[in-house]
């Protein structure tokens, strides 16, 4: 316990002090961890290892990769946004001009081409839409391969939306949904009827477009959530507790039920009710007769029976300090049963000054 | 055939030995084995009060003799010597719990109720009530000086656990009483503070049972 400078006591709680005062003899290495740390030591001197252990230098070494990463990481970022910064800045290409890519995923020909087909003149979405479709478009192709069209223009709508005004985004989405059905590009056997192409752009298409921007945007987060169903399971199988789990959970929660029933006892001991004591003992011993405070049990029961000076507490002191006889219960045992055991107390109590 | 299959602990040369079959002792240099013999104990125990897993006191512990080996040269002798390893302990494990964080939660076992548990061993004296007892205090400290920083953490430990005085603190610090005095009131009462709100979410929690 500190003070101050000027000799005044800290404000510092009994019970942290207690918790402190308990644990100044923990933590104590034994002899052997300190030969086989020695011999360890001497070993890494012998043979002119760094400072470092094998442990740390490890960690110097992952220290030293995730700053390559990290590196190499932001150099990829510097790159991609040059490159998206050029595409940008690119004179509008070919206003109505079809640009076709290769399909990513392969025979899915209407989510790999973006055509810019009977785009109306006076939209002014130029300067970004290229950009905005690049995205949809490989937006779309992965909802493609997952089945999901609707994808494409949630996670392309926010990109767009930032520089443009409400109405352009609306109309332009409207172009994105057009090219993905493969209007004027697909052949012709496998063109999606018009009316059906009619359908999904207006109206009831055209009345999801048109929502505001934040629920685009909440639509797009459910959207990608769904597109993450990979790790669905597994937190499912997380959140479900095994077996194991709950035997250990009910094995925790008997322990601590038995800790605070010998709590119960100690203190009805102190408080010198010595019968309740008894009864207590009993009803451990049916509750936990295996239990993990049995040593606690006996000997508070040693106690109790002698302090009641029932019958066969003799015999039951006697049973518990041969079956624990080093036991710190055992002082306390002999004084309260010295009148039984036939022990003068005054040779009890120089024992135990003797052993503290 | 024995001595080949014999555990030999963390080193680097431990395992050409274990290969070879043939143990060789090294022994410490003689400067370093009387501030081994005399430091061990206070490295080791304060390696663990300051978070150390038991699984990395060992090589936390080399560590630090090996920068006391290298740099015995420029002790100066303003702090004791005890305080001097003190500090480098302090920069030693704070090493550690950088690569720790970097090796992520799950690799590293920081199990607060496993290490208490471990840490406070077994007495044949002991109930196992009262060893229950002591691994719950045990385990409780380590909880509560673990949400504090570093500074104070170690100011607690040294004040409270070490108990070393205010000066020999403010020597380690190369800093004034009062300095140290008005760190060491902060570090309590972000102690208490914590403690009190593991005291109130543990009756909460016993409530809600």
């Amino acid at each position: 316990m500190s003070s101050n400078p000027n000799g005044q006591k800290d404000e510092w709680s009994s019970a942290s002090q207690e918790l402190f005062r308990a644990a100044r003899s923990d933590h104590a290495p034994t002899s052997a961890d300190r030969e086989r740390v020695r011999r360890a030591l001497a070993e890494r001197i012998a043979t002119g290892a760094g400072a470092s252990s094998p442990a740390s230098m490890a960690g110097h070494a992952a220290s030293v990769m995730s700053r390559v990463l990290k590196l190499g990481f932001g150099v990829s970022l510097v790159v991609v946004a040059t490159i998206a910064v050029k595409r940008v800045q690119e004179p509008a290409r070919s206003e109505h001009a079809s640009v076709v890519q290769p399909a990513a995923a392969g025979g899915v020909h209407e989510s790999a081409v973006i055509a810019d087909v009977a785009a109306p003149s006076d939209l002014p979405v130029r300067a970004v839409a290229p950009s905005a479709r690049e995205v949809a478009s490989r937006d779309e192709s992965v909802a493609a391969r997952t089945g999901r069209r609707g994808h494409a223009r949630a996670t392309a709508a926010p990109t767009m939306r930032a520089s443009l005004p409400p109405r352009a985004a609306v109309e332009d989405d409207s172009h994105v949904v057009r090219a993905s059905t493969g209007e004027g590009t697909a052949p012709a056997g496998l063109q999606p009827d018009r009316e059906q192409v009619a359908e999904r752009t207006t109206p009831a298409a055209r009345a999801q477009e048109s929502r505001p921007a934040n629920s685009v945007k909440e639509t797009a987060s459910e959207e990608r959530v769904v597109l993450k169903p990979a790790r669905e399971p597994a937190d499912e199988r997380a959140a479900v507790p095994s077996k194991v789990e709950e035997a250990e959970e009910g094995r925790a929660e008997d322990a601590r039920a038995e800790l605070a029933f010998v709590r119960k006892m100690q203190a009805a001991l102190r408080a010198g009710e010595a019968e309740d004591v008894l009864e207590l003992s009993d009803e451990h011993a049916e509750r936990w007769p295996h239990g993990t405070f049995v040593q606690e049990r006996e000997g508070l029961r040693a106690i109790a029976s002698c302090n009641t000076a029932a019958r066969g507490a003799a015999a039951r002191a006697k049973a518990f300090l041969a079956k624990y006889p080093r036991t710190p219960l055992g002082p306390r045992v002999r004084e309260a049963c010295s009148q039984q055991l036939k022990v003068p107390s005054a040779a009890i109590s120089g024992a135990r000054r003797a052993g503290e | 055939m024995k001595a080949s299959f014999e555990y030999v602990p963390r080193g680097i040369g431990s395992c050409d030995a274990a290969v070879s079959g043939v143990q060789r002792e090294h022994s410490l240099p003689e400067s370093l084995a009387q501030i081994y013999d005399e430091q061990f104990d206070f490295v080791w125990r304060n390696a663990r009060r300051l978070g150390v897993p038991e699984a990395s006191a060992d090589d936390v512990t080399q560590d630090v003799f090996m920068i006391v080996q290298r740099r015995l040269s420029t002790y100066d002798g303003r702090a004791s010597m005890q305080a001097w390893i003190f500090g480098i302990l302090v920069r030693v494990v704070s090493s550690h719990r950088r690569s720790f964080r970097r090796k992520g939660a799950r690799n590293v076992s920081l199990d607060q109720d496993s290490e208490a548990s471990r840490s406070v061993s077994a007495s044949p004296d002991e109930t196992p009530m009262a060893q229950l007892e002591r691994v719950e205090r045990a385990r409780i400290l380590s909880g509560l000086l673990e949400q504090l920083d570093e500074e104070k953490r170690a100011l607690l430990i040294l004040s409270e656990l070490e108990e070393w005085t205010l000066r020999e603190i403010a020597e380690l610090y190369h800093s004034n009483i009062n300095t140290i005095y008005s760190r060491l009131r902060a570090a309590k009462r972000d102690f208490e503070r914590a403690y009190q709100q593991a005291q109130a979410g543990q009756s909460g929690k016993g409530g809600s049972r």
